[in-house]
């Protein structure tokens, strides 16, 4: 198919527009000079330096990922077994509970965070990663419960029976079939899950305390009172390490599979 | 799995099943013989598929009883009945190749590798499919998708296979050949086949025995000639073939007079046209009204004279007779060869 002119200018001013900010925060992390500014008047390796050197960043980083993976798993769990659950139920009740899953996109992440700070409060849990860890879970199951149910929706029923009359018990047909099937909605999951949790500042912020902060949450902070560069350093080693899970995730389970789904859906058997 | 030399018997006794108001299966008795290739004919809805839900267990009856070679299954879950089942849509695993999708069943009973092995290969050239074992389905043709649906559910013995429409996705060459080579696989097998579709020509050339089935209720069970000759019902001689069905009434201008309460089935190609007419014990002309020719003979639609209903009839030299549309013929059929049905 033949793409017009106006539609193709379209699309390269976005290929160049969505990775522009990328663009200034790498590059003004190897500043030598204490000012975040674009261009760098030189190149360091001085504030990844700083980074690695400074354990209260480190500890941060370490509470963020020890949360995001965590809530990967977590949040991916609760999802697939809502998604699971929700299968059979009757219309009705499946689009309340979806609409309950789906709630936290749409109330504004301040009152979240607000709600949720006097939760945390009344359980014992506020400034502690656990309460942290809650409130992803939250945040990351509407991410999470799409494409679980997406591809859960796309599996013909008839394969968890062909597998029954095959001799699978039911056990046995969800492990070799139904889960197999689902590998790219799980992978989605837990990737979405994972890159929320981690870069999570607004609901965060109210829940972090003096001992347990995350690493966004320290970057908003640093930049309140300072500008070096920093947080610019950190930020590209978060760009890059998202990058390298989503690459490692296409390497392990193939997000290709997404694609072979619709190709398959566009060309019926020949 | 049994010691019985030839397993695959089923006896189906009184099998109802509702959903809701709707009786989906209404009072169903068969008696299957081993190694029978049974057909289920009916209109969609008339439960047939609910019936071999029935009997691969993923669908429980309300009443009656449903006999595996002597043994109650009412209770055995799908996976231990040892039924298989080809699935309309065929159902393949879709992240698995050809050969593990003929292995699932074994490899979920925990047979040895190398004969898991050995097995596949022969099922994968008992069905033609010589090389293919490590293609995905995804890229098999519709043809080759059934011949592994066939394969995986072969591959494990079942004493009774059902299969459900399998071949209505196939265009009609394939379909025919598909048709020849499942019956030749049932001979050689002796696998009990029992074979759903609502197509009657697909029915009566591959099945032993053919069940009717209209609205839940089985209308006749019997061998393919039986049905088209001697139907038990109206509805058996409409959906199995064409017929021209006349009460007394419509038979009377005619000089014939049925027995009460029955109606006559007279099948188009038992009425004879033009000079092959005059010997017939009943004669009558009229006028053709429409002429569809198609190949080996035409099909016409005649008003006789004094008659409302137009009559069917089959002429394999139509056109050389000069019969055309408009044109008058001479029709005739002897009421002896002619069938008759309870009029209810």
């Amino acid at each position: 198919m033949r793409t017009g002119l106006s539609v193709r200018t379209i699309a390269a001013l976005l290929l160049i527009l969505l990775p522009a900010p990328l663009v200034i925060v790498i590059g003004s992390s190897f500043s030598p000079l204490a000012v975040l500014g674009f261009p760098p008047p030189g190149f360091s390796w001085r504030w990844y330096l700083e980074f690695l050197r400074t354990p209260e960043w480190l500890w941060a980083f370490g509470v963020s990922a020890g949360i995001a993976l965590a809530s990967a798993v977590l949040t991916t769990l609760v999802a697939l077994g809502a998604a699971l659950a929700l299968q059979g139920a009757p219309a009705r009740w499946r689009g309340w509970a979806e609409t309950a899953i789906l709630a936290p996109l749409l109330f504004p992440h301040a009152a979240l965070g607000i709600g949720l700070l006097g939760w945390l409060i009344l359980a014992g849990l506020n400034g502690t990663a656990t309460g942290i860890l809650a409130a992803h879970l939250i945040l990351c199951v509407p991410f999470a419960y799409r494409p679980i149910a997406v591809s859960l929706a796309q599996i013909d029923t008839s394969l968890a029976e062909a597998a029954t009359i095959l001799g699978a018990d039911p056990r046995q047909a969800f492990r070799r079939v139904t889960l197999p099937l689902l590998r790219p909605g799980i992978a989605a999951a837990m990737l979405f899950s994972f890159i929320i949790s981690f870069d999570e500042v607004t609901v965060t912020m109210f829940l972090v305390g003096p001992e347990t902060t995350t690493l966004p949450v320290s970057i908003y902070a640093r930049l309140n009172d300072s500008a070096d560069p920093v947080v610019a350093a950190i930020s590209s080693i978060l760009i890059l390490l998202t990058a390298g899970l989503v690459l490692l995730m296409d390497w392990l389970v193939g997000l290709r599979i997404f694609i072979d789904v619709e190709e398959e859906g566009r060309h019926p058997a020949a | 799995m049994t010691s019985t030399l030839l397993s695959g018997r089923l006896q189906l006794d009184a099998v109802s099943r509702s959903f809701g108001k709707l009786k989906a299966v209404d009072g169903v008795s068969l008696d299957i013989a081993a190694g029978e290739f049974i057909a289920f004919l009916g209109p969609s809805g008339c439960g047939k598929t609910t019936l071999l839900r029935i009997i691969a267990g993923f669908e429980t009856a309300d009443a009656g009883s449903l006999l595996l070679d002597g043994r109650d299954v009412a209770g055995v879950p799908p996976n231990r009945r040892d039924v298989g089942l080809v699935f309309q849509n065929l159902a393949l695993f879709p992240h698995l190749t050809v050969a593990e999708n003929i292995a699932f069943g074994m490899e979920l009973r925990g047979r040895p590798r190398a004969e898991v092995q050995a097995k596949v290969e022969e099922a994968i050239s008992l069905v033609a499919l010589g090389g293919l074992g490590g293609r995905r389905i995804q890229q098999l043709s519709g043809g080759q998708k059934q011949r592994v649906a066939l394969a995986r559910a072969l591959v494990l013995k079942p004493s009774v296979l059902l299969l459900d429409e399998p071949l209505s996705a196939l265009d009609m060459k394939l379909r025919r050949q598909l048709q020849q080579e499942l019956k030749t696989l049932q001979r050689s097998t002796g696998t009990t086949f029992i074979f759903v579709t609502h197509d009657q020509e697909e029915a009566l050339s591959m099945a032993d025995r053919v069940a009717v089935f209209s609205s839940g209720r089985l209308e006749q069970f019997d061998t393919p000639q039986m049905l088209y000759r001697r139907p038990a019902s109206r509805f058996v001689a409409e959906f199995v073939g064409d017929a021209n069905i006349r009460d007394a009434g419509q038979l009377a201008p005619l000089g014939i007079a049925p027995p009460a309460g029955t109606l006559l089935v007279v099948r188009p190609e038992d009425c004879a046209l033009g000079t092959a007419a005059e010997a017939a014990p009943i004669r009558r002309e009229g006028t053709i009204e429409a002429l569809d020719f198609v190949g080996p003979h035409a099909r016409l639609r005649l008003v006789l004279d004094g008659l409302a209903e137009p009559w069917l009839a089959l002429c394999p030299g139509a056109l050389a007779a000069g019969l055309a549309p408009g044109g008058r013929a001479l029709l005739g059929f002897d009421p002896a060869r002619a069938a008759s049905v309870p009029a209810a």
